[in-house]
């Protein structure tokens, strides 16, 4: 029988040896499972588009019945499509009056969640709505609305708050698609 | 299958597709009711009583919004009577989109059809706004059964098939709803309501304007009404060549414009029975003593001396009825070519420019106005607005809304209140300096 004889000295380095592999194995693993996903850019039209909505939706939403009517539709005109701005115009009468009649004041802030729906020149967002105070004739200070931006010459505008069918359509579409 | 038995197939397929759009029969007249709309040479009829352009905000053209808002988009009609009471209905390309996306709802279901090739027209009408919006392959590859978009449409007419699912874009819907009300070129279809005025609660718009008359008193004419449309303008008046505020500082003159309408009185021409007393014999009652002989072959008295009513003539009376201006609003807005013009080319050449207010109203805000009727039933109404300051260069689109009382005649309504529209235009220029080499 053969004796191997190591001595202390050379034991301990063993020992350092190991415990440092296995710490650089383990940091290794580590590092990997933490990396970062990298995660898809957002495209340009896609960046511009949910911006659109979002300062549509926000203009809208902004509300002082001080400022007026005409200031509050200048303002919304102003981050809208000429089509989506006549709309507005032109349904807004009996909304108008309700904030004058309740002295509605309120800000918003929109946050893009999801971007729906997608043509070349228009595209669907959902997005998410908060107050600073309700509306008349609702308690809430957070709701969701599902918008359309449409691409212009000067760029990509807010168009016009989706019909509910539409939305009904596009939840529809989402979930068969899903499944 | 044979061929005739296919043919029976085909017709009650067709008849259980159309049947719910267009459910009410014709019974007022036997012939074409369409006969008593449009001439032989298919011109309207110049006996229609034109009832002008009413608009209402129905609920099924109203866009929810979040936090239970919503926005109100006005339906816009122009409709006519027609001789026997029936009333024609033409709605604007946006109000007929979403008639036809809710015929129930919208009373589109209730017309006896639709001029022009009937229900074709419809079909003709949704391919021709909402045909390139549809997804078509992929509505070919999940229904291949659908071999035409006219197979498509008729099953999205009669409920069938959810339209709205089928769309993959969305513009045309906005595109529709900002198109001019008032272009007439854009109405495409008759819609025809058999009684509509007697059931004018029923109709589009319900009952503005419509000729409602008392029933005529026996043995004369029928009583008839006349409606004279009504004249609205709206125009600068002066001066020749206004200048955006702060181009005029010295005199600040600004732009006048003027709102005026004219509402000829409404003729109600209505006959009056005339009786006479007269002297008769009349059979003679219990406990009556006989005085007279009922005729000449009576052998003695059998009668008693009576007076009756006897009808002499009918007696015509013409009355002018004034139908008085209730309510005058006049707005200015910058037109899109003027908007896009301001914002793109001289904000090119002059940087910074921007549009400072699109859209104002001018009465009520920058005047009022007043209105009266004359001895002869003519009624005017008449707004001006003095110096109004535009800031803007371009043109202006003026748009003159109105409204009438409605007319009446010892406590019974003749007309209902009418609509009065007009538009106009106003260009306002700007003096722009430039370099001369």
């Amino acid at each position: 029988m053969r004796t191997l004889s190591i001595s202390r000295k050379s034991l301990v380095v063993l020992l350092i040896l190991c415990v440092l592999v296995a710490a650089g194995i383990f940091a290794i693993n580590f590092l990997s499972a933490n990396r970062p996903t990298p995660t898809p850019t957002p495209s340009a039209d896609d960046l511009q588009a949910s911006s659109a909505v979002t300062a549509g939706v926000k203009a809208f939403f902004n509300v002082n019945y001080q400022e007026g009517k005409d200031a509050w539709l200048n303002r919304f005109c102003s981050t809208s499509s000429e089509a989506g701005c006549l709309v507005a115009r032109s349904g807004s009468t009996a909304l108008w009056k309700r904030y004058v009649d309740m002295k509605t004041v309120t800000t918003a802030e929109v946050t893009p969640l999801q971007k729906v729906k997608q043509t070349a020149d228009e595209q669907v967002w959902r997005v998410s709505i908060k107050l600073s105070a309700p509306l008349p004739g609702s308690e809430k200070t957070t709701d969701e609305a599902y918008a359309s931006a449409i691409r212009e010459k000067a760029g990509w505008k807010f168009d016009r708050f989706l019909l509910d069918p539409e939305i009904q359509a596009l939840k529809q579409l989402g979930k068969a698609n899903n499944q | 299958m044979n061929s005739r038995r296919y043919l029976l197939m085909v017709v009650l397929v067709l008849g259980s597709v159309l049947s719910p759009l267009f459910t009410k029969t014709v019974h007022a007249q036997d012939s074409d009711p369409w006969a008593e709309v449009f001439d032989s040479s298919g011109n309207l009829r110049s006996d229609l009583v034109d009832l002008g352009i009413t608009t209402e905000t129905p609920s099924w053209m109203s866009i929810d919004l979040p936090f239970n808002q919503s926005l109100n988009l006005e339906a816009n009609y122009h409709r006519y009577e027609t001789a026997d009471g029936n009333i024609v209905v033409l709605p604007s390309a946006s109000t007929l989109f979403f008639m036809a996306m809710n015929p129930q709802e919208s009373g589109l279901s209730d017309a006896v059809g639709m001029m022009g090739n009937g229900y074709g027209g419809l079909i003709s009408f949704l391919g021709l706004v909402a045909g390139d919006s549809v997804d078509w392959s992929r509505l070919s590859q999940e229904h291949p059964e659908y071999q035409s978009p006219d197979q498509f449409w008729n099953a999205v007419l009669s409920g069938k098939e959810n339209v709205w699912t089928w769309f993959s874009g969305w513009g045309f819907i906005t595109t529709l709803l900002s198109m001019s009300w008032d272009d007439a070129a854009l109405r495409t279809a008759y819609l025809l309501y058999m009684n509509g005025a007697k059931n004018c609660a029923s109709l589009p718009s319900g009952c503005s304007g419509v000729v409602t008359t008392p029933p005529p008193p026996v043995m004369c004419p029928h009583s008839s009404v006349v409606v004279q449309q009504p004249t609205a303008t709206i125009k600068k008046i002066a001066p020749n060549n206004p200048l955006v505020v702060g181009q005029d500082t010295k005199e600040r003159r600004g732009a006048d414009v003027q709102a005026s309408i004219t509402v000829p009185p409404v003729i109600f021409t209505w006959y009056e029975p005339i009786f006479e007393e007269q002297h008769v014999c009349r059979g003679a009652g219990s406990g009556e003593t006989p005085d007279c002989r009922t005729s000449s072959g009576s052998a003695g008295n059998d009668g008693v001396s009576d007076t009756e009513r006897v009808f002499k003539e009918c007696r015509q009376h013409v009355e002018h009825l004034p139908d008085a201006v209730v309510s005058l609003r006049a707005t200015a807005t910058l037109s899109a070519d003027s908007k896009a013009w301001i914002i793109s080319k001289l904000g090119q050449t002059h940087y910074g420019a921007y549009v400072h207010q699109e859209s104002f109203s001018l009465i009520p805000g920058l005047a009022s106005w007043s209105g009266s009727c004359n001895g002869g039933g003519t009624c005017t109404a008449i707004g001006t607005a003095l110096r109004v300051p535009f800031a803007d260069p371009g043109t202006f689109d003026l748009r003159l809304r109105a409204s009438t009382k409605g007319t009446s005649f010892k406590g019974v309504r003749i007309t209902q209140p009418r609509s009065i529209s007009a538009d106009g235009k106003l260009q306002v220029y700007v003096t722009l300096p430039a370099l001369v080499p």
